[in-house]
Protein backbone atom coordinates (compact mmCIF):
# COMPACT_ATOMS: atom_id res chain seq x y z
CA UNK A 1 0.00 0.00 0.00
CA UNK A 2 1.40 3.46 -1.23
CA UNK A 3 -0.18 5.46 1.59
CA UNK A 4 -1.97 4.06 5.26
CA UNK A 5 -5.86 3.68 5.94
CA UNK A 6 -7.45 7.04 6.17
CA UNK A 7 -11.13 7.47 7.24
CA UNK A 8 -13.58 11.05 6.66
CA UNK A 9 -15.00 13.37 9.03
CA UNK A 10 -17.81 15.27 8.89
CA UNK A 11 -15.46 18.33 7.71
CA UNK A 12 -14.12 15.89 4.86
CA UNK A 13 -16.98 14.10 3.73
CA UNK A 14 -17.38 16.12 0.24
CA UNK A 15 -13.38 15.99 -0.03
CA UNK A 16 -13.11 12.44 -0.22
CA UNK A 17 -16.75 11.52 -2.03
CA UNK A 18 -14.97 13.78 -5.04
CA UNK A 19 -11.52 11.15 -4.55
CA UNK A 20 -14.05 8.10 -5.20
CA UNK A 21 -15.24 9.55 -8.03
CA UNK A 22 -11.47 10.77 -9.39
CA UNK A 23 -11.90 14.27 -8.93
CA UNK A 24 -9.65 16.01 -6.92
CA UNK A 25 -11.75 19.08 -5.13
CA UNK A 26 -10.99 22.67 -4.59
CA UNK A 27 -13.51 25.37 -3.68
CA UNK A 28 -14.15 28.34 -5.28
CA UNK A 29 -15.34 31.78 -4.29
CA UNK A 30 -18.58 32.12 -6.55
CA UNK A 31 -18.31 35.88 -7.03
CA UNK A 32 -14.01 36.68 -6.73
CA UNK A 33 -12.83 33.12 -9.05
CA UNK A 34 -10.73 32.56 -6.19
CA UNK A 35 -9.75 28.80 -5.55
CA UNK A 36 -9.86 28.31 -1.74
CA UNK A 37 -8.50 25.00 0.19
CA UNK A 38 -10.43 21.96 0.41
CA UNK A 39 -9.94 22.21 4.28
CA UNK A 40 -11.46 25.83 4.18
CA UNK A 41 -13.89 25.63 7.04
CA UNK A 42 -17.67 26.40 5.50
CA UNK A 43 -20.66 27.98 6.37
CA UNK A 44 -24.11 28.07 5.03
CA UNK A 45 -23.96 31.30 2.43
CA UNK A 46 -20.50 31.61 2.44
CA UNK A 47 -20.72 31.81 -1.44
CA UNK A 48 -18.16 28.55 -1.85
CA UNK A 49 -18.89 26.33 -4.44
CA UNK A 50 -16.38 22.48 -4.50
CA UNK A 51 -14.78 22.59 -7.86
CA UNK A 52 -12.78 19.74 -9.79
CA UNK A 53 -9.15 20.90 -10.01
CA UNK A 54 -7.24 20.64 -12.79
CA UNK A 55 -5.00 18.33 -10.25
CA UNK A 56 -1.91 19.22 -12.16
CA UNK A 57 0.70 21.69 -10.36
CA UNK A 58 4.92 21.94 -9.51
CA UNK A 59 6.70 20.83 -6.82
CA UNK A 60 8.07 23.61 -4.72
CA UNK A 61 9.63 21.20 -1.98
CA UNK A 62 10.35 17.94 -1.36
CA UNK A 63 11.66 15.45 1.50
CA UNK A 64 13.14 11.90 0.85
CA UNK A 65 11.43 10.45 4.19
CA UNK A 66 13.79 7.64 5.69
CA UNK A 67 11.60 4.66 8.04
CA UNK A 68 12.40 1.43 9.31
CA UNK A 69 8.74 -0.14 9.42
CA UNK A 70 10.16 -3.19 11.69
CA UNK A 71 13.22 -4.02 13.31
CA UNK A 72 14.17 -6.32 10.28
CA UNK A 73 12.62 -4.94 8.00
CA UNK A 74 14.64 -2.84 5.15
CA UNK A 75 14.76 0.76 5.69
CA UNK A 76 11.99 2.28 3.19
CA UNK A 77 12.27 5.65 1.45
CA UNK A 78 8.92 7.37 1.18
CA UNK A 79 8.96 11.12 -0.97
CA UNK A 80 6.57 13.98 0.52
CA UNK A 81 6.17 16.96 -1.42
CA UNK A 82 4.74 20.21 -1.42
CA UNK A 83 3.03 20.78 -4.72
CA UNK A 84 1.82 24.39 -6.10
CA UNK A 85 -1.50 23.66 -7.82
CA UNK A 86 -1.98 25.39 -10.97
CA UNK A 87 -5.20 26.67 -9.40
CA UNK A 88 -2.45 28.85 -7.14
CA UNK A 89 -2.48 26.69 -3.64
CA UNK A 90 -0.16 24.53 -2.43
CA UNK A 91 -1.02 20.97 -1.58
CA UNK A 92 1.35 18.81 1.16
CA UNK A 93 1.43 15.38 -0.48
CA UNK A 94 2.69 11.87 -1.15
CA UNK A 95 4.73 11.87 -4.18
CA UNK A 96 5.24 8.33 -6.02
CA UNK A 97 6.92 7.13 -9.39
CA UNK A 98 9.75 9.79 -8.46
CA UNK A 99 13.84 8.89 -8.79
CA UNK A 100 14.51 10.04 -4.54
CA UNK A 101 17.64 10.56 -5.72
CA UNK A 102 16.91 13.32 -8.34
CA UNK A 103 16.59 17.14 -7.74
CA UNK A 104 12.58 17.05 -8.04
CA UNK A 105 11.96 20.93 -7.86
CA UNK A 106 9.94 22.39 -10.33
CA UNK A 107 8.86 19.08 -11.41
CA UNK A 108 5.73 18.81 -13.40
CA UNK A 109 3.25 16.66 -11.64
CA UNK A 110 -0.41 15.25 -11.86
CA UNK A 111 -2.64 13.83 -9.35
CA UNK A 112 -3.51 10.46 -9.15
CA UNK A 113 -6.05 8.55 -6.52
CA UNK A 114 -5.11 5.66 -4.28
CA UNK A 115 -6.90 3.38 -1.94
CA UNK A 116 -6.01 4.09 1.54
CA UNK A 117 -7.08 1.14 2.63
CA UNK A 118 -8.76 -2.33 2.22
CA UNK A 119 -11.53 -1.75 4.29
CA UNK A 120 -14.77 0.07 2.79
CA UNK A 121 -14.64 2.96 5.29
CA UNK A 122 -11.00 3.28 4.25
CA UNK A 123 -10.75 6.28 1.75
CA UNK A 124 -9.55 7.06 -1.49
CA UNK A 125 -6.34 9.51 -1.39
CA UNK A 126 -4.87 12.05 -3.48
CA UNK A 127 -1.10 11.23 -4.36
CA UNK A 128 0.78 13.21 -7.26
CA UNK A 129 3.35 11.79 -9.87
CA UNK A 130 5.34 13.03 -13.03
CA UNK A 131 2.69 14.33 -15.54
CA UNK A 132 1.95 13.13 -18.60
CA UNK A 133 1.93 14.81 -21.97
CA UNK A 134 -1.64 14.21 -21.83
CA UNK A 135 -1.98 16.50 -18.97
CA UNK A 136 0.47 19.56 -20.16
CA UNK A 137 3.62 18.51 -18.87
CA UNK A 138 4.94 21.61 -20.32
CA UNK B 1 7.77 53.62 23.50
CA UNK B 2 10.29 53.31 26.66
CA UNK B 3 13.84 52.24 25.52
CA UNK B 4 14.48 50.04 28.21
CA UNK B 5 18.08 50.28 28.42
CA UNK B 6 17.74 54.11 29.42
CA UNK B 7 15.85 52.82 32.86
CA UNK B 8 17.25 52.01 35.88
CA UNK B 9 18.25 48.49 36.43
CA UNK B 10 15.96 48.19 39.33
CA UNK B 11 13.13 49.21 37.55
CA UNK B 12 13.51 46.30 34.99
CA UNK B 13 11.95 42.87 35.88
CA UNK B 14 15.24 40.24 36.05
CA UNK B 15 16.08 36.53 36.12
CA UNK B 16 16.77 35.84 39.45
CA UNK B 17 16.77 32.15 39.59
CA UNK B 18 17.60 29.14 37.43
CA UNK B 19 17.12 25.69 38.09
CA UNK B 20 17.94 22.53 36.12
CA UNK B 21 17.51 19.06 37.14
CA UNK B 22 19.11 15.97 35.87
CA UNK B 23 18.22 15.45 32.02
CA UNK B 24 18.78 13.48 28.54
CA UNK B 25 17.58 9.53 29.54
CA UNK B 26 16.78 9.92 32.82
CA UNK B 27 13.72 7.28 33.34
CA UNK B 28 10.89 6.27 36.30
CA UNK B 29 9.74 10.43 36.76
CA UNK B 30 7.19 12.13 35.44
CA UNK B 31 6.75 15.77 33.82
CA UNK B 32 5.21 16.46 36.90
CA UNK B 33 8.20 15.94 38.91
CA UNK B 34 10.92 16.86 36.88
CA UNK B 35 8.52 20.04 37.03
CA UNK B 36 8.18 20.45 40.95
CA UNK B 37 12.18 19.40 41.22
CA UNK B 38 13.32 22.28 38.37
CA UNK B 39 11.11 24.69 40.31
CA UNK B 40 12.53 24.11 43.77
CA UNK B 41 16.16 24.21 42.60
CA UNK B 42 15.24 27.67 40.73
CA UNK B 43 14.32 29.32 44.23
CA UNK B 44 17.17 27.64 45.82
CA UNK B 45 19.38 29.00 43.34
CA UNK B 46 17.70 32.75 43.86
CA UNK B 47 18.04 31.91 47.52
CA UNK B 48 14.44 32.41 48.05
CA UNK B 49 12.25 30.24 49.81
CA UNK B 50 9.17 28.51 47.86
CA UNK B 51 6.96 30.74 49.81
CA UNK B 52 8.14 33.55 48.12
CA UNK B 53 6.26 32.82 44.60
CA UNK B 54 3.22 34.02 43.98
CA UNK B 55 2.86 33.66 40.48
CA UNK B 56 3.15 30.45 38.44
CA UNK B 57 3.73 29.89 34.38
CA UNK B 58 3.33 26.34 33.33
CA UNK B 59 4.38 24.68 30.02
CA UNK B 60 4.01 21.65 29.43
CA UNK B 61 5.88 19.87 26.53
CA UNK B 62 5.49 17.12 23.75
CA UNK B 63 3.66 14.32 26.16
CA UNK B 64 1.28 16.85 28.36
CA UNK B 65 2.55 15.93 31.18
CA UNK B 66 2.37 19.27 33.66
CA UNK B 67 -0.74 21.58 34.37
CA UNK B 68 -2.09 23.68 37.03
CA UNK B 69 -2.09 20.93 39.40
CA UNK B 70 1.83 21.82 40.15
CA UNK B 71 0.49 24.60 42.18
CA UNK B 72 -0.46 22.07 44.73
CA UNK B 73 2.71 19.59 44.15
CA UNK B 74 4.60 22.47 45.59
CA UNK B 75 1.91 23.18 48.25
CA UNK B 76 2.09 26.74 46.90
CA UNK B 77 -0.89 28.77 48.60
CA UNK B 78 -2.82 32.04 47.53
CA UNK B 79 -0.66 32.59 44.37
CA UNK B 80 -1.61 35.95 42.76
CA UNK B 81 -0.75 34.69 38.83
CA UNK B 82 -1.36 31.10 37.96
CA UNK B 83 -1.63 30.18 34.22
CA UNK B 84 -0.68 26.85 31.38
CA UNK B 85 1.12 28.65 28.28
CA UNK B 86 1.53 26.74 24.83
CA UNK B 87 3.36 28.38 22.15
CA UNK B 88 5.52 25.53 21.30
CA UNK B 89 8.87 26.53 21.07
CA UNK B 90 8.21 29.99 21.78
CA UNK B 91 6.54 29.53 25.16
CA UNK B 92 9.76 29.70 27.39
CA UNK B 93 10.46 33.04 25.83
CA UNK B 94 6.77 34.35 26.05
CA UNK B 95 6.82 33.05 29.34
CA UNK B 96 9.64 35.34 30.70
CA UNK B 97 7.51 38.17 28.92
CA UNK B 98 4.40 37.74 30.92
CA UNK B 99 6.53 37.39 33.88
CA UNK B 100 8.60 40.97 33.49
CA UNK B 101 5.02 42.62 33.05
CA UNK B 102 3.40 40.92 35.88
CA UNK B 103 6.46 42.13 38.21
CA UNK B 104 6.67 45.22 36.81
CA UNK B 105 3.00 45.79 37.30
CA UNK B 106 2.75 44.98 40.87
CA UNK B 107 0.55 41.97 39.97
CA UNK B 108 3.16 39.51 41.50
CA UNK B 109 6.56 39.43 42.78
CA UNK B 110 8.31 36.63 42.27
CA UNK B 111 6.95 34.42 39.07
CA UNK B 112 8.55 30.90 39.02
CA UNK B 113 8.35 29.75 34.94
CA UNK B 114 8.70 26.20 34.56
CA UNK B 115 8.66 23.73 31.37
CA UNK B 116 9.15 20.33 32.01
CA UNK B 117 8.97 16.68 29.46
CA UNK B 118 9.44 13.01 30.22
CA UNK B 119 8.97 11.50 26.37
CA UNK B 120 11.93 9.56 26.48
CA UNK B 121 10.59 5.46 27.66
CA UNK B 122 13.43 3.14 28.49
CA UNK B 123 13.52 0.15 25.73
CA UNK B 124 11.66 2.51 23.01
CA UNK B 125 13.59 4.55 20.60
CA UNK B 126 14.62 8.18 20.47
CA UNK B 127 12.79 9.42 17.19
CA UNK B 128 9.08 7.50 18.16
CA UNK B 129 9.00 9.99 20.81
CA UNK B 130 7.75 12.73 18.48
CA UNK B 131 6.05 10.74 15.89
CA UNK B 132 2.46 11.59 16.84
CA UNK B 133 0.91 9.87 14.26
CA UNK B 134 -2.59 9.08 15.09
CA UNK B 135 -3.64 5.17 14.90
CA UNK B 136 -6.77 5.22 13.54
CA UNK B 137 -6.18 8.52 10.83
CA UNK B 138 -9.00 10.68 10.19
CA UNK B 139 -10.13 14.02 8.63
CA UNK B 140 -8.01 16.28 7.41
CA UNK B 141 -4.87 15.26 9.81
CA UNK B 142 -5.53 11.94 8.89
CA UNK B 143 -4.87 12.24 5.44
CA UNK B 144 -1.45 14.09 5.80
CA UNK B 145 -0.83 11.23 7.88
CA UNK B 146 -1.77 8.86 6.12
CA UNK B 147 0.36 10.58 3.00
CA UNK B 148 3.55 10.07 4.98
CA UNK B 149 3.39 13.75 6.50
CA UNK B 150 3.61 13.11 9.67
CA UNK B 151 6.24 14.78 12.80
CA UNK B 152 8.23 17.68 12.74
CA UNK B 153 11.28 16.10 10.89
CA UNK B 154 9.26 16.00 7.67
CA UNK B 155 7.61 19.35 7.54
CA UNK B 156 10.95 21.56 8.58
CA UNK B 157 13.02 19.51 6.18
CA UNK B 158 10.67 20.55 3.34
CA UNK B 159 11.11 24.09 4.91
CA UNK B 160 14.95 23.36 4.81
CA UNK B 161 14.61 22.25 0.97
CA UNK B 162 13.16 25.36 0.19
CA UNK B 163 15.66 27.34 1.89
CA UNK B 164 17.97 25.36 -0.31
CA UNK B 165 16.64 25.70 -3.42
CA UNK B 166 15.75 29.52 -3.16
CA UNK B 167 19.38 30.63 -2.01
CA UNK B 168 21.77 27.84 -2.66
CA UNK B 169 22.29 26.58 1.24
CA UNK B 170 23.65 23.52 1.29
CA UNK B 171 24.10 20.39 3.39
CA UNK B 172 27.93 21.29 4.30
CA UNK B 173 26.69 24.95 5.64
CA UNK B 174 23.79 23.09 7.80
CA UNK B 175 27.02 20.23 8.81
CA UNK B 176 28.81 23.74 9.81
CA UNK B 177 26.65 24.73 12.47
CA UNK B 178 26.33 21.04 14.33
CA UNK B 179 30.15 21.04 14.34
CA UNK B 180 30.54 24.43 15.68
CA UNK B 181 27.71 23.95 18.49
CA UNK B 182 29.01 20.18 19.20
CA UNK B 183 32.65 21.98 20.06
CA UNK B 184 31.02 24.16 22.58
CA UNK B 185 28.96 21.22 23.68
CA UNK B 186 32.45 19.65 24.67
CA UNK B 187 33.08 21.90 27.65
CA UNK B 188 29.57 21.73 28.80
CA UNK B 189 28.99 19.52 31.46
CA UNK B 190 25.70 19.86 31.06
CA UNK B 191 25.35 18.17 27.66
CA UNK B 192 24.71 14.86 26.54
CA UNK B 193 26.89 14.94 23.33
CA UNK B 194 30.32 15.80 24.05
CA UNK B 195 32.14 13.65 21.64
CA UNK B 196 33.62 16.51 19.01
CA UNK B 197 32.94 15.81 15.50
CA UNK B 198 33.99 17.18 12.24
CA UNK B 199 32.02 17.74 9.06
CA UNK B 200 32.33 13.95 7.85
CA UNK B 201 30.79 12.99 10.81
CA UNK B 202 27.99 15.27 9.75
CA UNK B 203 27.89 14.22 6.27
CA UNK B 204 28.39 10.37 6.93
CA UNK B 205 25.66 10.50 9.72
CA UNK B 206 22.22 8.52 8.39
CA UNK B 207 19.15 10.58 6.97
CA UNK B 208 16.04 11.07 9.05
CA UNK B 209 14.01 13.06 6.08
CA UNK B 210 16.31 14.19 3.70
CA UNK B 211 17.58 17.35 3.55
CA UNK B 212 18.33 16.10 7.29
CA UNK B 213 20.84 14.03 8.67
CA UNK B 214 20.83 12.64 12.34
CA UNK B 215 23.19 15.63 13.54
CA UNK B 216 21.01 18.43 11.96
CA UNK B 217 18.46 17.31 14.57
CA UNK B 218 17.71 17.92 17.65
CA UNK B 219 18.30 15.47 21.01
CA UNK B 220 15.15 14.47 22.39
CA UNK B 221 15.17 14.54 26.50
CA UNK B 222 13.50 14.13 30.22
CA UNK B 223 13.51 16.89 32.24
CA UNK B 224 12.88 20.24 33.82
CA UNK B 225 14.12 23.87 33.59
CA UNK B 226 12.80 26.73 35.80
CA UNK B 227 13.90 30.24 36.13
CA UNK B 228 12.70 32.81 38.88
CA UNK B 229 11.25 36.40 37.58
CA UNK B 230 11.34 39.20 39.94
CA UNK B 231 11.51 42.74 40.21
CA UNK B 232 15.13 44.68 39.15
CA UNK B 233 15.70 46.15 43.08
CA UNK B 234 14.81 42.24 44.39
CA UNK B 235 17.02 40.65 42.42
CA UNK B 236 19.75 42.57 42.98
CA UNK B 237 19.63 41.30 46.61
CA UNK B 238 19.43 37.88 46.04
CA UNK B 239 21.99 34.94 46.03
CA UNK B 240 22.58 35.47 42.21
CA UNK B 241 23.94 38.26 39.98
CA UNK B 242 20.73 39.35 38.07
CA UNK B 243 19.91 38.74 34.49
CA UNK B 244 17.47 41.81 33.54
CA UNK B 245 15.56 41.65 30.94
CA UNK B 246 15.99 44.45 28.65
CA UNK B 247 13.64 43.78 25.60
CA UNK B 248 11.24 41.29 24.16
CA UNK B 249 8.78 40.50 21.25
CA UNK B 250 7.04 37.96 19.59
CA UNK B 251 5.75 37.34 16.27
CA UNK B 252 3.43 34.94 14.85
CA UNK B 253 2.99 34.91 11.35
CA UNK B 254 0.13 32.99 10.78
CA UNK B 255 1.41 31.04 7.68
CA UNK B 256 -1.67 28.45 6.80
CA UNK B 257 0.53 26.21 4.40
CA UNK B 258 -1.98 26.61 1.75
CA UNK B 259 -0.18 28.85 -0.73
CA UNK B 260 2.97 30.76 -1.22
CA UNK B 261 3.33 32.51 2.10
CA UNK B 262 7.57 32.35 2.27
CA UNK B 263 7.31 28.98 4.26
CA UNK B 264 11.07 27.70 4.86
CA UNK B 265 12.39 31.62 3.82
CA UNK B 266 11.29 33.71 6.22
CA UNK B 267 10.31 33.23 9.85
CA UNK B 268 8.36 35.12 12.31
CA UNK B 269 12.16 35.99 13.63
CA UNK B 270 12.25 39.26 10.99
CA UNK B 271 9.91 40.87 13.35
CA UNK B 272 10.06 39.63 16.54
CA UNK B 273 13.68 40.39 16.66
CA UNK B 274 13.83 43.88 15.72
CA UNK B 275 11.07 44.41 18.10
CA UNK B 276 13.36 43.13 21.00
CA UNK B 277 16.12 45.61 20.07
CA UNK B 278 13.91 48.56 19.89
CA UNK B 279 12.52 47.58 22.90
CA UNK B 280 16.15 47.23 25.04
CA UNK B 281 17.52 50.07 23.00
CA UNK B 282 20.21 47.95 21.80
CA UNK B 283 20.93 46.89 18.15
CA UNK B 284 22.63 44.42 16.67
CA UNK B 285 26.36 44.95 17.35
CA UNK B 286 25.62 45.20 20.92
CA UNK B 287 24.81 41.56 20.80
CA UNK B 288 27.67 39.74 22.77
CA UNK B 289 25.99 36.11 22.77
CA UNK B 290 23.90 34.11 20.80
CA UNK B 291 21.22 31.13 22.12
CA UNK B 292 18.88 30.61 19.09
CA UNK B 293 16.31 27.68 19.14
CA UNK B 294 18.06 24.94 17.01
CA UNK B 295 15.28 22.40 16.40
CA UNK B 296 17.22 21.83 13.44
CA UNK B 297 20.38 22.95 12.20
CA UNK B 298 18.35 25.21 9.37
CA UNK B 299 16.15 26.09 12.42
CA UNK B 300 19.17 28.79 13.73
CA UNK B 301 20.65 29.58 10.28
CA UNK B 302 17.17 31.11 9.36
CA UNK B 303 16.97 32.94 12.84
CA UNK B 304 20.70 34.71 11.79
CA UNK B 305 19.13 35.65 9.18
CA UNK B 306 15.60 37.10 10.11
CA UNK B 307 17.62 38.51 12.90
CA UNK B 308 19.81 40.56 10.20
CA UNK B 309 23.05 38.93 11.45
CA UNK B 310 23.42 38.51 7.64
CA UNK B 311 21.79 38.81 4.63
CA UNK B 312 18.69 37.03 3.73
CA UNK B 313 19.47 33.90 1.99
CA UNK B 314 23.03 33.94 2.68
CA UNK B 315 22.75 32.36 5.93
CA UNK B 316 25.13 28.91 4.38
CA UNK B 317 28.11 31.16 3.65
CA UNK B 318 27.46 32.89 6.73
CA UNK B 319 27.78 30.20 9.07
CA UNK B 320 30.32 27.95 7.30
CA UNK B 321 32.77 31.15 6.92
CA UNK B 322 35.64 30.28 8.62
CA UNK B 323 36.21 32.03 12.08
CA UNK B 324 32.57 33.01 12.73
CA UNK B 325 31.01 29.85 14.66
CA UNK B 326 32.75 28.19 17.42
CA UNK B 327 34.67 28.40 20.11
CA UNK B 328 37.19 30.83 19.09
CA UNK B 329 34.81 32.71 16.46
CA UNK B 330 33.76 36.08 16.28
CA UNK B 331 30.35 35.16 16.74
CA UNK B 332 29.38 33.32 20.00
CA UNK B 333 26.37 30.86 19.15
CA UNK B 334 24.67 28.47 21.61
CA UNK B 335 27.48 28.63 23.32
CA UNK B 336 26.14 25.29 25.83
CA UNK B 337 25.96 22.89 22.55
CA UNK B 338 22.45 23.93 21.53
CA UNK B 339 19.57 21.50 21.66
CA UNK B 340 21.72 19.41 18.88
CA UNK B 341 24.34 18.53 21.71
CA UNK B 342 23.53 20.30 24.93
CA UNK B 343 19.44 19.09 26.19
CA UNK B 344 16.15 19.59 24.63
CA UNK B 345 13.99 21.65 26.82
CA UNK B 346 11.92 23.73 24.58
CA UNK B 347 13.12 27.39 24.23
CA UNK B 348 14.26 26.59 28.23
CA UNK B 349 17.33 25.37 26.11
CA UNK B 350 18.73 28.26 24.51
CA UNK B 351 17.12 30.55 27.68
CA UNK B 352 18.68 28.49 30.33
CA UNK B 353 22.39 28.92 28.49
CA UNK B 354 21.73 32.80 27.85
CA UNK B 355 20.97 33.11 31.71
CA UNK B 356 24.43 30.93 33.17
CA UNK B 357 26.51 33.22 30.31
CA UNK B 358 24.84 36.39 31.40
CA UNK B 359 26.01 35.49 34.70
CA UNK B 360 29.33 34.51 34.46
CA UNK B 361 29.16 31.41 35.46
CA UNK B 362 29.72 28.89 32.35
CA UNK B 363 32.92 27.96 33.46
CA UNK B 364 35.45 26.56 30.57
CA UNK B 365 32.70 27.58 27.76
CA UNK B 366 32.56 31.14 29.55
CA UNK B 367 32.33 34.31 26.57
CA UNK B 368 34.59 36.76 27.78
CA UNK B 369 31.97 39.50 27.14
CA UNK B 370 28.42 38.61 28.19
CA UNK B 371 27.19 41.87 28.90
CA UNK B 372 24.13 41.87 26.45
CA UNK B 373 22.79 38.20 25.03
CA UNK B 374 19.77 37.81 22.70
CA UNK B 375 17.95 34.21 23.00
CA UNK B 376 15.61 33.32 20.54
CA UNK B 377 12.32 30.73 20.83
CA UNK B 378 10.57 29.30 18.00
CA UNK B 379 7.63 26.89 17.79
CA UNK B 380 5.28 24.94 15.51
CA UNK B 381 6.78 24.92 12.11
CA UNK B 382 8.31 28.19 12.06
CA UNK B 383 4.60 29.24 13.23
CA UNK B 384 5.84 31.40 16.54
CA UNK B 385 8.46 33.09 17.48
CA UNK B 386 9.87 34.49 20.51
CA UNK B 387 12.88 37.02 21.53
CA UNK B 388 14.05 37.95 24.52
CA UNK B 389 17.47 40.77 25.18
CA UNK B 390 19.01 39.75 28.71
CA UNK B 391 21.72 42.21 30.06
CA UNK B 392 23.97 41.12 33.04
CA UNK B 393 22.87 43.75 35.16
Amino acid sequence: MTVSPVARDDASAAFFDGTRAGRFLLLRNRSTGEYLDPRTPRSDDDGLAPVPASGTGRVVSWSVVHSTPSEDGDPVRTVVAIVGLDEGLWWWCRLVGVNPDADLFDLRVEVDFVPSGPDPEHETVPVFRPATEKSGGR
Amino acid sequence: MTVRRDLAAHRRAAIAGLGLTEMGKVYGRTARHFAADAVRRAVADAGLDLADIDGLLVSAGVTNGVNLGLQVDLGLRNLRMLTQLQAFGSTAGAMVQYAALAVESGMASAVACVFADAPLRQGRATGAAYDRRPRASRGWTGLLGASGLAGPNTFYALAARRHMKAYGTTSEQFGALAVAQRAWAVMNPLAQLREPIGISDHQSSRYIAEPFRLLDCCLVSNGGVAVIVTTGDRAAALAQPPVSILGWGQAHPGTSGRRDEDFGLVSGAARSGPAALAMAGVTLGDIDVLELYDCYTFTALLTLEDYGFCQKGEGGDFVATPGVLGPRGSLPLNTGGGQLSSYYMWGMTPLSEAVIQARGQAGDRQVKRHEVVLVSGNGGILDHHSTLVLAAA
